[in-house]
């Protein structure tokens, strides 16, 4: 039950999860991360674990975890996950399996960005994850038809069609 | 990108305090009786002066347990020390008015090692060997 708390506590200052080598690590982000000092390790550390985005009831976040009740489908597991990538304790860096799962479920809905007390992102994360996993290979093709929508004005009528039964417009300059 | 709060971050830089600061936990729930509140207040601020760190604080003036959140920066070694340093002080200066190191949260990894100053080494063996009947394996 619980071990390292208590009656054999681990030091109070051991563990530190920031203090690795990975604080050092900068990462070529295709955001600016302003508010964070330009810096994709400094937004990761805006999870503090108040969970929020674990509740089940009211506000909006987090609409995948309150169907799975999984924590990697949560912001909290998400950012945990994604500072994961800098230790390199998930393997394979941006192109990480485990971490592209996590992020599946993830509908960029931006609960988070409204309800999270640290603001933590993770619309904005995803982008930058999505944007290096998938870096010289083909996306799925749901990104393609997505991405796509606002392609297809070139191939919409240039004015809409005559509803059917209604009056045929009067000739011009009659 | 962030849009809530760009406004103020713009003035302000980086971070998520309103002053720009990285805020964490650690001794964010300290709590003394109600009438020694104020002297452990004041004792506090002197003591986060002295460490140089400042933090919001936020929790329930009426039962003395006070929330707080700080800017240690657990990234910097030398930081991490200061950060053992002050929360050392703080619970012998919350023992000494008679308080606890955790006054509604768990005491978990960050306050646990605090917890045979508060207790003393009598009350601690026994919180072992109750631990030890309960959990003989650990």
């Amino acid at each position: 039950m619980n071990p390292g708390v208590i009656v054999t506590p681990d030091p109070l200052d051991g563990n530190m999860r920031h203090l690795g080598r990975e604080k050092d690590r900068k990462l070529l982000t295709v955001f600016a991360y302003p508010e964070d000092d330009g810096d994709f390790a400094q937004a990761q550390r805006r999870c503090v674990g108040v969970g929020t985005c674990l509740q089940s009831a009211g506000g909006v976040m987090c609409p995948s975890h309150r169907v799975t009740k999984e924590e990697q489908h949560s912001t909290r597991g998400r950012a945990h996950l994604l500072w994961e990538i800098l230790p390199e304790v998930v393997t394979g860096g941006w192109r990480s399996r485990e971490v592209r799962e996590a992020l599946d479920l993830f509908l960029s809905c931006k609960g988070c960005l409204s309800d999270c007390p640290v603001d933590v992102d993770m619309a904005t994360y995803k982008a930058e994850f999505q944007s290096h996993h998938y870096r010289g290979r083909l996306r799925p093709l749901s990104h393609y038809s997505m991405g796509c929508c606002r392609c297809g004005r070139g191939w919409r009528p240039r004015r809409p069609e005559r509803p059917t039964g209604s009056p045929a417009p009067a000739p011009r300059g009659s | 990108m962030r849009r809530r709060s760009s406004g103020d971050a713009a003035a302000t830089g980086p971070g998520w305090r309103a002053d720009g600061a990285e805020a964490w936990a650690g001794w964010e729930d300290a709590a003394v009786p109600p009438t020694r509140l104020g002297e452990y207040l004041r004792r506090l601020d002197e003591l986060m002066a002295r460490y140089g760190l400042s933090g919001a604080s936020y929790g329930h003036f009426g039962e003395g347990c006070m929330h707080m959140r700080m800017d240690f920066d657990p990234a910097h070694l030398p930081r991490v020390a200061s950060y053992r340093g002050f929360v050392e002080e703080a619970a012998d200066l919350v023992i000494e008015l008679g308080g606890s190191v955790s006054g509604e949260h768990g005491d978990g990894r960050a306050r646990s090692e605090l917890l045979r100053r508060m207790y003393g080494a009598d009350v601690t063996a026994l919180f072992e060997q109750v631990k030890r009947i309960w959990d003989p394996t650990g």
